[in-house]
C-alpha cells in the first residue's frame, strides 16, 4: 500500500486503542470464571442445603444475587464493553474519544463489581432483582455509565465513517435505555449509608421493577449482544450479513416494542387485568422481529456452512443465534396467560433464563473472546481442538440444565395444581412437591459443572494463546482515506461535543426536574388509587425491622408473597392477594420464584415457637425441608436504634404512623420484642432472645396477611 | 397505578428520542444505501492481508 | 439448491451463481461471480501480485473524460475538488468493493472513491484534475464497465428528497400507530376511570402527527385528482380519516367511548408502507435508465482546424457544419453528409432492414446508424436533437405524456364501491336518525370505516410490486405496475421482424448445391473457396464483406487475382489460377429450411458453369414459433410489422404460420405507429428505435434485447433475455397477477359486505372493528403472497 506523495495525501493514521479492549476482555474472562463458579455453587446449594456451612454470607439467599449480578454486570457487562470498544473503533474508523474516560470506565466498573461482591453477601441489598446494589453504588453505576456514554458518543461524533453500521445503533439504544431505566428503578431515599427505601411501593414498585427488569434483559442482554452479533458473525464467516435492510428493520421494530413487554412478569398477579393483557400482546408481538434477527444471522452462513464443521467460533455463533431464537420463542409463549400460570414461580423460568444467558450471551461472548484474543495478541489460537471440546461441553451443559429445569418446573407446577375428586389438593404439603424434583436439581448442577468445565478449557486455551504471543503488543494502526466530510466530522467532533454539552446540561436539568417530580408524585398520590375503606395498617416498628432482616437474608429469593387468583393457590394459601395488601411494601415482595411456599398469608398460621425452631433448624419442624438453617439470627442483636429514622422516613413517604410511633419507635419495638420473647420463653425457649434478630423476623412473619382490612 | 403517570411520560420521551434519531438518520442519508455497509465492515481485514 | 437455478458457487466468496453465462472462469478453471473475486482470489493465492499493485492501463481511450467540454456537464465540485459519478456494471460482492477501494492507492491523484452497491454507482473525487479517464481505464482493466453519469438533476434530487420524506412519514406513522395501539389495547382490555381518560387523550396526541403529517400524501393526491375531476381511491381513505378524526375528537370531548384513532393510524401506516415499497421497487428499475445518459455522452472525433487533427469530444457538443470521423463499429452521432469516398452502414436502427447499405460521397447519413466497414467522414447537418432519430425520440416522449392513463380495475372498483357505500351510509343515516340520532352516527361511521377499501387499496399495489419484483429477478424491467395490467388485456401482438423475430444479424448462412434442392453439408471444393475469398477481398460491397468474414475462417491462402472486374449491381468477376470466376446475385427459393431467412444469394460460376450458391441473411429466433403458437392459445393474434421488403417478411410469416393479412412490410417507423395505433389493446414487440414510436403508441410495448438505450424510453417493459419467449412469460405473469388482484377484490368485497351489514345492525364495536381491519388485511396479504401456482414457480 503506497502513499507515494505523502504531502498531498489526506491519509490519516488512526491508532486504535486496543489496550482498553484487552483490559475488558481479560476482565470478562476473569469475572466469567467467578460468576460461573458461584452459579455452580448455588446450584448445588439448592440440592444440598448444608452447603452454606452455617455461614450467613455463604447462604443461598445472599449468594444468588451475587451470581445474577456477577453474570449480568460483571461477565456480560465486561463482554459488552470489550465488544463495543473493539468493534466501534473499527466501525467508526477512529480511536475512542478519550483514553482517560475509557480507563475511568474500566476501573470504575471493576470497582463497582468488587463493591457488589462485598456488599451483597453482607446483606446490604435493596432487595430488587438485578437491582440489588445499595444507593451509593447505584450512584457510582450511574456515574460510570455516563462516563461510558460520553466516551461512546464522543467517538461517534469524531468518526471517520459517515454511515453508522447497524451494530452502532444497537449500542446507542443500549446506552440510552439502560441509563434511563436503571436510574428510575433505583430512585430511593437513604436511611443510612448502607440502607435505603425505594420511593415506589407495592404495585408501583412491581411495575417499575419489571419495567426495568424486563429491559435489563432487553437492553442489557439482548440489544448490545445483537449489535455484537451483527459485527462478529459476518466477520467470523467473512460474509456480509444476509440482509442489511432486515437488520435495520430488526433494530427499529425491537426498539419500539421491547419497552412495553415488562408487565408479562406480573401475569396472574394482583396487577390490573388490562395491564396484564397489554404485556401479553406486546410480548407476543416481539416474536416477529426477534425471529427476523435470528433468521438474518443464520442465513448469513449461506454457502459457508462448511465452516461450521471446522471453526469453533462459527459453532459458538450459530449455537448462540439459535439459542436466541429459542429464547425469544419461549418468552412470548410464557407470556401467554395460561402458559404463564404453569411456568411462573417454577424452575421453568429459571431454565428459560439460562437458555438466554448461557446459550445466547455466553456462547456469543465465547465466540467473541476466541475471535478477539488472537487478533489483539497478534497470534493464532493455541488449540482449535480445545475450543471445539469447550463448545460441546458447553452445549451439553446448557441442554442438561434446560431440560432438567423444564421438567422440574412443569412437574412441580402440576403437583401444585393437582386436585382430587373431592376438590382437595392432592399434595397439600408444599414439601412434597419439592422432594419430587430434588434429583433434577442435581442434574441442573451437573449441567452447570459441564458448562463451567468447558469454560475452564477456554481459560487454559486463552492462557496458552497469550503465552504464544510476543510481549510487545502494539495497538492496531490503520490508514484512513478521509474525505473532507469525514475530516470535518473528526475535527469538529470536539467542538460539537462542547456545543452539545450545553444542550446536555439543559436536558440534565430537565431530567433532574422530572426526577424530583418523580420522587414527589408517588408520595403525594400513593393512596389515591386505593379506596379509603380498603386501607391496610402499616407494619409496627419491630415488624418493619423484621422485614428488613427478611430482605437482608434474601428470603425473597425463594419465597413469594403473592397468592394468584387461581383455585389451587387459594386452596393452598388462602384468599388471593390484593393490591392494597402490599401498598406499603418497599420493595414489593411479589417474588419471581417459589423454591419454598408462598408466605403472603403466613401470619398466625403457626405459633411463634414454630418459627423459632424453623429458623434455628428447619428440619426440626419439617423433616425433609431443604431450607438452610439460620442459627445466627438468634445471636445477632436487633438494631432498635435505627428504627426512629426509618419510621420517620417512611412516614414522610406516605406510610401512616402515629405520633407515638414516630417519637418512640425504638421503645415500642422493644416492648413488642419483649412480648414475643416472653411467649417464646413460656413455650420453652431457654435463652432470652428479646433483643435478637430472630424475634423481629418472627414479628414480621406473624404479621403477614394480618394487616388487610377484609 | 399512579406510577404510570411517570412511566408513560418517560416512555414517550424515550420513544420521541428514538423517533427523532430515526428522522435524523433518514435526513443524514444513513439509510440511502443499505447494501455497501454490510460489505464494508469486512474489508479492513483484507487490507491487512495484502 | 434448486438445480435449475443453480450453476456453481463462486470459489472466492461462495455466492451462488445461477447461470453459466454469469460465471467467470479463469485460466485454472476456477469459477467466480465477479472480477473482484477473481482478482482478490489471485492476491490471496499470491499468484499475481503485480496486478494488484497497479493494474496495467495503457489505453488512452477514456481521456475524453477529462476534456473541458465533458467535465462541464459531468463534474461536481466539492470543496474545490472535482468529483464525478459513474455507473459501474458487474458489482457483485465484497471483493468488488475492496478492489474499487484500492483505486486511491493506485492513482494517488484520486482523493476518494465511494461505491454505492445498492445503486451500482461510484463517486470519484480527485486531488488534481485530469484523472477521471485513468480511473475508468483502470476499472476497465479490472473488468468493470463504467459509464459516467450526469450530475443529478433537479428531478433526481427531488426524488431523493421525496424518498426521505416517504420514509420519515412511514417511521413516524409506525411509531405513532404502535403507541396508539398500546393505549387503545389498554382501553379494550378493560381500563376504566380517570386513567382511561388520560389514555384517550394520549391516543389523540399520537394521532395528530399521523393526521397532519403522515397522511399528507393522501390529501395532496386527492386534491389533484379532484381537480382533474376524477374520483380516486384516496377519496374514501381521506373521507374515513377526516370523518373518523372529527368524530373521535367529538366523542372524546363528550366523554364517550368510540374512537377510531387506532384503526385509522394502522390504516395509514399500512397504506404508506405498501406505497413506499411500490415506489422503491419502481425506482430501482428506472435507475437503469442511467444508461440513457451514456448514449448521449458518446465520444466522437471532431476535426479541429487549428490543430489540423481530430480531437475527441462528447457528442453533446457537436454543431452543424462540424466535420467528424466515425470509425468502423461506431454509431453515427448526428445527421449529415458523407464526405469521404464510400462507407457501409447498418441502417437497421431506423428501417429495421438487416442488409447493410453502401453510401457514397454526398449521400445522407443518419444519426443512430452504425458504420460497419470503412471509416466515415461526415459533415454535420443536424445535431442529435434535431436529427431524424432525435425527432422520433422526441415524438415518443410526447406520446408517453399524451397516453391516456388507463383507469385501473381496482381504482374503478373502489370508485363505484365508495360511491355505493357513501350513498348507503347516507340513506341509512337519514332514516335511522329518526330512530336514534347518536346511534345513527355511530353505525354510519362504523360502516364507512369498515368499508373503506383499505385492503383493496394496498393489496393491489402489493400484488403488483410482488410481480414486478419477481419479473426483475428474471431480467424483465417493467416501468410501472399499470403495464402489467394492460398486458393482461392484450388481444393483438405486433412483432417487429429484424432483431425481434430474427436474430437481426446479416451473416453467412449456408452453401447450396447448383442443382437439386437440398443436400446437407454441401460445400464447394477448397480451390473454389480460396478463389472466392481472394476475389471478394477486392470488393467493398456488404455482401462481399460478409462473405470474406466467413470465408476467412475456411480458406487456406490468398491467391493473386487477374482481370478483376466489377459487374454493375452486385457482381464481380476475376481470374484465379487460370480459372475464371464470376459472382452474381441470384434469386433462390428458400426451400423449407426452418430457421434461415435468406436475404441475399450469390451464384458462383467457374468458367461460366454454376458451381454453388452462397446464401446470406438472417436467422429466425429459436423460440419464435413456439411463442407465437402459445400466444395464439391465449387468444392473442400475432402480426408482423417490418420496415424490410416484402419477400423476407413473407418468408418469416410462412415459417411462423401467420395469416397473410397480419403481415405488413416496407413500413417506415411512422407508418408502423399509425398501424398499431388503430388496433385497441395492442402489444408491440420490438428491438430498436425504428420500433420505438410504435411501442409507445400502442397500449403496451415490450423491448426485447437490443439497444437498451433507445428502447427503454419507448417501451413499457424491457427484457434483458435472449429471444421473444419473455413475451409469453410476461403475458402469463400479468394474467396471473390480475387474477390474484381479482381474488383479493372478491375477498375484500365479501368482507366489506358482511362487515357493512353487521355495522348497520350495530354489531360492530370499535374493538371488533379494530380487530377486523388488520385481520382482513392479513387475509389479503396471505392471499397475495401465496399467489397462484404460476407466480410461485415463476422464478424457478
Amino acid at each position: 500500500m503506497s502513499a507515494s506523495n505523502a504531502n498531498t495525501s489526506k491519509l490519516i493514521q488512526v491508532e486504535y486503542d486496543d489496550e482498553i479492549v484487552r483490559m475488558f476482555t481479560m476482565a470478562t474472562i476473569i469475572w466469567a470464571a467467578i460468576a460461573f463458579l458461584i452459579g455452580v455453587f448455588v446450584a448445588f446449594q439448592i440440592a444440598v442445603w448444608q452447603l452454606n456451612f452455617n455461614t450467613g454470607w455463604l447462604t443461598y439467599g445472599r449468594l444468588r444475587p451475587v451470581h445474577t449480578n456477577a453474570n449480568i454486570f460483571a461477565f456480560a457487562g465486561n463482554a459488552i464493553f470489550a465488544g463495543i470498544y473493539h468493534s466501534s473503533q473499527r466501525l467508526l474508523k477512529t480511536r475512542m474519544f478519550s483514553d482517560f474516560l475509557g480507563r475511568v470506565h474500566f476501573w470504575g466498573w471493576q470497582f463497582i463489581i468488587v463493591l457488589a461482591a462485598i456488599t451483597i453477601p453482607l446483606g446490604l441489598t435493596q432487595g430488587k432483582e438485578y437491582a440489588e446494589l445499595e444507593w451509593p453504588i447505584d450512584i457510582l453505576v450511574a456515574f460510570v455509565w455516563v462516563v461510558f456514554a460520553i466516551n461512546f458518543f464522543g467517538t461517534l461524533l469524531k468518526r471517520n465513517e459517515k454511515h453508522m453500521y447497524v451494530s452502532i445503533w444497537f449500542y446507542i439504544a443500549t446506552i440510552i435505555t439502560v441509563a434511563v431505566l436503571y436510574i428510575i428503578n433505583a430512585i430511593s431515599l437513604p436511611v443510612s449509608f448502607s440502607k435505603s427505601y425505594i420511593v415506589f411501593a407495592g404495585i408501583q414498585d412491581a411495575l417499575v421493577q419489571w419495567w426495568y427488569g424486563h429491559n435489563a434483559v432487553a437492553f442489557f442482554l439482548t440489544t448490545p449482544f445483537l449489535g455484537l452479533m451483527y459485527y462478529y458473525l459476518p466477520k467470523a464467516v467473512n460474509r456480509p450479513i444476509f440482509s442489511y435492510k432486515l437488520s435495520i428493520l430488526h433494530f427499529w421494530s425491537l426498539i419500539f416494542i421491547y419497552i412495553w413487554a415488562g408487565p408479562h412478569h406480573l401475569l396472574n398477579t394482583a396487577l390490573p387485568p388490562w395491564l396484564q393483557t397489554l404485556g401479553v400482546i406486546f410480548s407476543v408481538m416481539l416474536w416477529a422481529p426477534s425471529w427476523g434477527g435470528m433468521v438474518n444471522g443464520l442465513l448469513t452462513l449461506r454457502g459457508a456452512w462448511h465452516l461450521l464443521r471446522t471453526e469453533p467460533i462459527v459453532k459458538f455463533l450459530v449455537a448462540a443465534v439459535t439459542f436466541y431464537g429459542m429464547g425469544t420463542f419461549e418468552g412470548p409463549l410464557l407470556s401467554v396467560r395460561s402458559v404463564n400460570a404453569i411456568g411462573h414461580y417454577t424452575d421453568w423460568i429459571v431454565g428459560h433464563v439460562h437458555v438466554g444467558t448461557l446459550g445466547w450471551n455466553g456462547f456469543l461472548s465465547f465466540a467473541m473472546i476466541y475471535y478477539i484474543i488472537p487478533k489483539l495478541w497478534k497470534t493464532e489460537l493455541y488449540s482449535k481442538k480445545l475450543a471445539n471440546i469447550h463448545f460441546w461441553l458447553g452445549l451439553l451443559g446448557i441442554l442438561l440444565y434446560y431440560i432438567s429445569m423444564l421438567v422440574a418446573g412443569i412437574t412441580q407446577s402440576l403437583m401444585w395444581r393437582a386436585l382430587d375428586n373431592n376438590g382437595n389438593l392432592v399434595y397439600p404439603e408444599f414439601i412434597e412437591t419439592v422432594i419430587r424434583i430434588i434429583p433434577l436439581f442435581y442434574f441442573r448442577a451437573i449441567g452447570g459443572v459441564l458448562f463451567l468445565g468447558g469454560f475452564l478449557l477456554l481459560l487454559y486455551n486463552i492462557y496458552k494463546t497469550m503465552k504464544l504471543s510476543s510481549h510487545d503488543l502494539k495497538n492496531e494502526t490503520v490508514q484512513i482515506n478521509a474525505t473532507p466530510q469525514t475530516v470535518s466530522l473528526s475535527e469538529h467532533g470536539h467542538r460539537r461535543l462542547e456545543g452539545m454539552a450545553a444542550t446536555f446540561t439543559v436536558l440534565a436539568l430537565i431530567a433532574i426536574l422530572v426526577g424530583s417530580i418523580i420522587e414527589i408524585a408517588p408520595t403525594l398520590s400513593i393512596q389515591k388509587y386505593i379506596k379509603p375503606e380498603k386501607k391496610v395498617a402499616s407494619f409496627t416498628p419491630l415488624e418493619l425491622e423484621g422485614r428488613d432482616i427478611y430482605i437482608k437474608e434474601g428470603c425473597h429469593n425463594c419465597h413469594s408473597q403473592m397468592i394468584r387468583p387461581m383455585h389451587s393457590e387459594i386452596l393452598r394459601y388462602g384468599k388471593a392477594s390484593t393490591i392494597e395488601e402490599s401498598m406499603y411494601d418497599r420493595p414489593f415482595q411479589w417474588g419471581s420464584k417459589r423454591t419454598g411456599p408462598d408466605l403472603a398469608r403466613l401470619g398466625k398460621k403457626y405459633p411463634d415457637l414454630w418459627h423459632y425452631m424453623h429458623m434455628i433448624n428447619p428440619r426440626s419442624v419439617i423433616k425433609e425441608s431443604i431450607m438452610p438453617a439460620y442459627p445466627w439470627l438468634a445471636k445477632k442483636r436487633t438494631n432498635f436504634f435505627g428504627l426512629r429514622k426509618k419510621i420517620s422516613l417512611l412516614n414522610n413517604m406516605g406510610v401512616p404512623y402515629s405520633e407515638k410511633e414516630l417519637a418512640d419507635a425504638d421503645i415500642m419495638a422493644e416492648i413488642q420484642a419483649n412480648e414475643i420473647a416472653e411467649s417464646l420463653k413460656k413455650q420453652g425457649v431457654k435463652e432470652n432472645v428479646a433483643d435478637k434478630e430472630i424475634v423481629a423476623l418472627i414479628a414480621y412473619l406473624q404479621a403477614l396477611g394480618q394487616k388487610g382490612v377484609q | 397505578m399512579t406510577i404510570l403517570y411517570i412511566m408513560i411520560p418517560v416512555a414517550i420521551i424515550l420513544a420521541s428520542f428514538f423517533v427523532y434519531t430515526f428522522l435524523w438518520a433518514v435526513k443524514n442519508e444513513q439509510f440511502d444505501d443499505l447494501e455497501t455497509p454490510a460489505h464494508k465492515i469486512l474489508i479492513d481485514d483484507w487490507n491487512r492481508k495484502s | 439448491m434448486c438445480s435449475q437455478n443453480y450453476y456453481s458457487d463462486c470459489i472466492h466468496c461462495g455466492k451462488a451463481i445461477a447461470k453459466k453465462e454469469n460465471a467467470l472462469v479463469n485460466d485454472n478453471g476456477n469459477i467466480f461471480c465477479c472480477w473482484g473475486c477473481e482478482t482478490v482470489y489471485k492476491i490471496l493465492k499470491k499468484e499475481h501480485f503485480s496486478l494488484i499493485n497497479k493494474p496495467h492501463t495503457g489505453s488512452s481511450e477514456y481521456d475524453i473524460l477529462d476534456n473541458e467540454s465533458f467535465l462541464k456537464d459531468y463534474v461536481v465540485l466539492q470543496d474545490g475538488k472535482q468529483g464525478m459519478r459513474f455507473f459501474v456494471e458487474g458489482i457483485q460482492c465484497t471483493a468488488c468493493l475492496w478492489i474499487i477501494d484500492q483505486i486511491p492507492h493506485w492513482i494517488p491523484e484520486v482523493e476518494n472513491v465511494h461505491l454505492n452497491m445498492s445503486q451500482n454507482t461510484l463517486f470519484v473525487s480527485l486531488r488534481t484534475p485530469g484523472f477521471f479517464g485513468k480511473v475508468v481505464s483502470t476499472l476497465a482493466a479490472l473488468g468493470y464497465k463504467t459509464y459516467p453519469i450526469k450530475n443529478p438533476d433537479e428531478a433526481r434530487h427531488f426524488q431523493k428528497k421525496e424518498n426521505h420524506q416517504q420514509l420519515m412519514r412511514l417511521g413516524v406513522a409506525g411509531a405513532c400507530a404502535g403507541s396508539i395501539m398500546l393505549y387503545s389495547f389498554s382501553l379494550y382490555a378493560g381500563l376504566k376511570g380517570q386513567m382511561a381518560v388520560v389514555f384517550q387523550y394520549i391516543t389523540l396526541a399520537f394521532f395528530l402527527p399521523v393526521f397532519f403529517y403522515c397522511a399528507q400524501p393522501f390529501y395532496i393526491s386527492l386534491w389533484r385528482s379532484l381537480r382533474a375531476r376524477r374520483p380516486s381511491i384516496d377519496l374514501p381513505i381521506v373521507l374515513a380519516v377526516v370523518i373518523g378524526f372529527v368524530l373521535s375528537v367529538f366523542h372524546l370531548i363528550q366523554g364517550r367511548q368510540d374512537f377510531y384513532f387506532d384503526s385509522l393510524s394502522v390504516l395509514i401506516l399500512l397504506l404508506l408502507a405498501s406505497r413506499y415499497l411500490l415506489s422503491r421497487t419502481q425506482q430501482k428499475f428506472l435507475s437503469s435508465s442511467y444508461l440513457l445518459s451514456f448514449f448521449e455522452s458518446q465520444i466522437c472525433r471532431r476535426w479541429n482546424e487549428v490543430h489540423q487533427a481530430y480531437e475527441k469530444v462528447s457528442a453533446h457538443y457537436l454543431n452543424t457544419g462540424d466535420k467528424i470521423l466515425v470509425e468502423e463499429g461506431e454509431r453515427v452521432p448526428a445527421d449529415g453528409e458523407v464526405i469521404n469516398e464510400w462507407v457501409n452502414i447498418n441502417p437497421s436502427v431506423l428501417t429495421g432492414e438487416s442488409l447493410p447499405q453502401k453510401l457514397f460521397k454526398g449521400a445522407k447519413i443518419y444519426a443512430g446508424t452504425q458504420v460497419v466497414s470503412n471509416d466515415a467522414e461526415i459533415l454535420i447537418e443536424h445535431t442529435a436533437g434535431s436529427s431524424r432519430i432525435g425527432k422520433i425520440l422526441k415524438k415518443v416522449e410526447e406520446q408517453i405524456y399524451n397516453k391516456t392513463p388507463l383507469i385501473s380495475l381496482t381504482d374503478k372498483a373502489s370508485q363505484y364501491f365508495t360511491l355505493f357505500i357513501l350513498s348507503i351510509g347516507l340513506l341509512f343515516f337519514f332514516f335511522y336518525s329518526f330512530v336514534d340520532i347518536t346511534e345513527a352516527v355511530r353505525r354510519t361511521l362504523a360502516l364507512i370505516i369498515l368499508a373503506c377499501p383499505c385492503a383493496l387499496a394496498f393489496a393491489t399495489p402489493l400484488t403488483q410490486s410482488l410481480s414486478l419484483k419477481k419479473a426483475s429477478k428474471k431480467g424483465y424491467l417493467i416501468k410501472n405496475a399499470e403495464s402489467l395490467e394492460k398486458l393482461s388485456k392484450v388481444t393483438n401482438a405486433f412483432f417487429d421482424k429484424t432483431g425481434t423475430l430474427t436474430q437481426g444479424q446479416f451473416e453467412f448462412l449456408q452453401w447450396r448445391p447448383p442443382h437439386g434442392n437440398e443436400s446437407d453439408n454441401f460445400m464447394p471444393d477448397k480451390e473454389t473457396i480460396n478463389a472466392i475469398y481472394s476475389i471478394e477481398l477486392h470488393s467493398q460491397h456488404p455482401v462481399a464483406r460478409t462473405l470474406v468474414k466467413q470465408l476467412g475462417k475456411m480458406c487456406d491462402k490468398k491467391l493473386p487475382v487477374h482481370s478483376l472486374k466489377e459487374i454493375s449491381g452486385v457482381g464481380i468477376s476475376g481470374t484465379v489460377e487460370n480459372n475464371h470466376y464470376k459472382l452474381l446475385p441470384a434469386l433462390l427459393d428458400n426451400g423449407n429450411d426452418d430457421s434461415d431467412i435468406i436475404a441475399s444469394t450469390v451464384a458462383v460460376y467457374r468458367n461460366e458453369i454454376l458451381v454453388a450458391y452462397a446464401c446470406l441473411g438472417d436467422r429466425l429466433r429459436d423460440d419464435a414459433k413456439k411463442t407465437i403458437a402459445e400466444l395464439k392459445k391465449l387468444g392473442i393474434t400475432s402480426h408482423i410489422v417490418s420496415g424490410d421488403k416484402e419477400a423476407p417478411v413473407q418468408n418469416v410469416a410462412k415459417r411462423l404460420d401467420l395469416a397473410n393479412d397480419g403481415i405488413h412490410s416496407g413500413l417506415f417507423p411512422e407508418e408502423k405507429s399509425t398501424l398499431v395505433n388503430k388496433v385497441p389493446n395492442s402489444l408491440m414487440v420490438g428491438d430498436g428505435v425504428n420500433d420505438s414510436l410504435a411501442m409507445s403508441s400502442c397500449s403496451i410495448g415490450i423491448a426485447v434485447q437490443g439497444s437498451v438505450e433507445a428502447s427503454l424510453v419507448a417501451a413499457d417493459i424491457y427484457s434483458s433475455k435472449e429471444g421473444i419467449f419473455p413475451v409469453l412469460d410476461l403475458t402469463l405473469l400479468s394474467k396471473n397477477t390480475l387474477s390474484i388482484i381479482k381474488r383479493n377484490l372478491v375477498i375484500s368485497f365479501i368482507y366489506n359486505f358482511t362487515a357493512g351489514i353487521a355495522a348497520l345492525f350495530g354489531y360492530i364495536s370499535p374493538l371488533i372493528a379494530a380487530v377486523l381491519m388488520p385481520v382482513s388485511s392479513i387475509v389479503i396479504i396471505i392471499s397475495t403472497i401465496t399467489g397462484t401456482k404460476f407466480m410461485r414457480n415463476f422464478n424457478k
